[in-house]
């Protein structure tokens, strides 16, 4: 086996990468961006729990994968698993204490809120400038908003994941724990979730709600 | 900047604090690698432009959560094969690996014109076998060999544990040479 690791390695000098491109430029001009504006493709954030580990395997072979797509939520990658993928202790919280002020100075855009209750808490992430609003003692319900996204969702066969509207607004409605993953290598575990486009802002709710409750709660958003 | 080169710990501290001088550096250090994991994964030369501007952008964004003082290319790489991966899975197209164009000529250090077509030959059969294996097994063989990335880092960009990559070489070292026609046999 040895003499085959060698000649893989020697075949390095012979195969036909491409040669090293400048990335600097384009990735300058998009971090120059105000994200908000250029970025409506995505969703969303950084939903937490208190997680325990509940996968095992992450690699899932592609061929028993599959993207769920949604009209209007391009940017919302919901990945059908086998197994979910493992998932870490995670804060219920990510982020820094803020004002309403302070977010919608922050992020660009005003927080939505649902009609019914003020929020117990709020907390703005600017990496992925996102803000999440915090109901309950203890905790029920959160929401998260944000023009940016960067995140993956793995379900398995057990989650339902059914289209909704909220209003006008597309979303999806998923039913059962699952891994919400923001690509940077902390899956964190999150149960029954809506998620859903109003304008260049995406929403993600989740919390002990039921799905009508949700939705009403979802339509209230304002 | 002046003097030397700033240390990789401290180009990430001075990017979390919203200085893109020092990102840039980090790019700088990084794009290559971060293109041909990118160009690994998604098959496309295009999409892997993509996918790696697009990781340094998201990876720039989630500095705050990135761990000081832990190597950057693993978390890096983590990010760039995510989205190379992702444009492949709805692209559902991916350009085989091939030699490059000098290599149809023989090699400088070539002992005699028959042992260099020789050795050209055996290297396309390699390539070529590679090429037929499934996703797990050519990508852990092409990120450890044909892109030399540490098992750490191999782990990082294919989601799995370092123990994982380790066993799942080996299976994929057996299956290669199953491909080539050739004994398995420890060694």
């Amino acid at each position: 086996m040895a003499e085959l690791r060698r000649e893989l390695h020697e075949l390095a000098a012979h195969v036909a990468l491409p040669a090293e491109r400048e990335l600097w430029l384009g990735i300058e001009a998009r971090l120059a961006r105000r994200p908000a504006r250029q970025w409506r493709r995505t969703a969303a954030i950084v939903l937490v729990a208190a997680a325990t580990a509940i996968g095992i395997a992450f690699a899932v072979p592609p061929a028993r994968s599959a993207i769920l797509r949604f009209l209007g939520l391009d940017g919302v990658s919901i990945v059908r698993v086998d197994r979910l993928p493992p998932v870490h202790q995670s804060p219920v919280v990510v982020g820094q204490r803020t004002t309403l002020a302070e977010a919608e100075r922050t992020l660009g855009f005003r927080p939505l809120q649902p009609a019914a209750a003020r929020p117990d808490a709020l907390y703005l992430d600017p990496q992925s400038e996102a803000v999440l609003l915090v109901y309950g003692r203890p905790l029920r319900l959160r929401l998260e908003e944000t023009r940016i996204g960067i995140f993956q969702k793995f379900v398995s066969a057990a989650n339902a994941v059914d289209r909704v509207r909220v209003g006008d607004d597309p979303g999806i409605w998923i039913v059962g724990p699952h891994v919400f993953d923001d690509v940077f290598g902390q899956p964190r575990l999150a149960g029954n979730t809506l998620l859903w486009q109003h304008g260049d802002v995406t929403l993600r709710l989740d919390g002990r709600v039921t799905k009508a409750q949700a939705l009403q709660i979802a339509r209230s958003v304002q | 900047m002046v003097g030397r080169p700033l240390p990789e710990t401290e180009l990430v501290a001075r990017a979390k604090t919203g200085d893109t001088a020092a990102y840039e550096e980090l790019v700088r250090a990084h794009q290559a690698i971060a293109f041909r994991t990118a160009y690994l994964f998604s098959g496309d030369e295009a999409d892997a432009q993509e996918a790696a501007q697009d990781g340094f952008v998201k990876a720039y964004r989630s500095l705050g959560r990135f761990r000081t003082g832990s190597p950057f290319r693993p978390w890096l790489l983590s990010i760039v094969a995510n989205e190379a991966r992702n444009r492949r899975r709805s692209a559902g197209r991916r350009h085989a690996l091939a030699l490059r164009a000098a290599d149809a000529a023989p090699g400088d250090a070539a002992p005699s014109p028959e042992a260099a077509f020789a050795a050209a030959e055996r290297r396309r059969e390699l390539l070529e076998a590679l090429n037929r294996l499934g996703d797990d097994h050519r990508l852990v063989l092409s990120c450890r060999y044909l892109l030399d990335l540490s098992e750490e880092e191999t782990a990082a960009a294919l989601g799995i544990r370092r123990g994982t990559v380790k066993s799942r070489m080996a299976r994929a070292l057996d299956r290669l040479r199953t491909e080539l026609g050739e004994e398995v046999r420890d060694g």
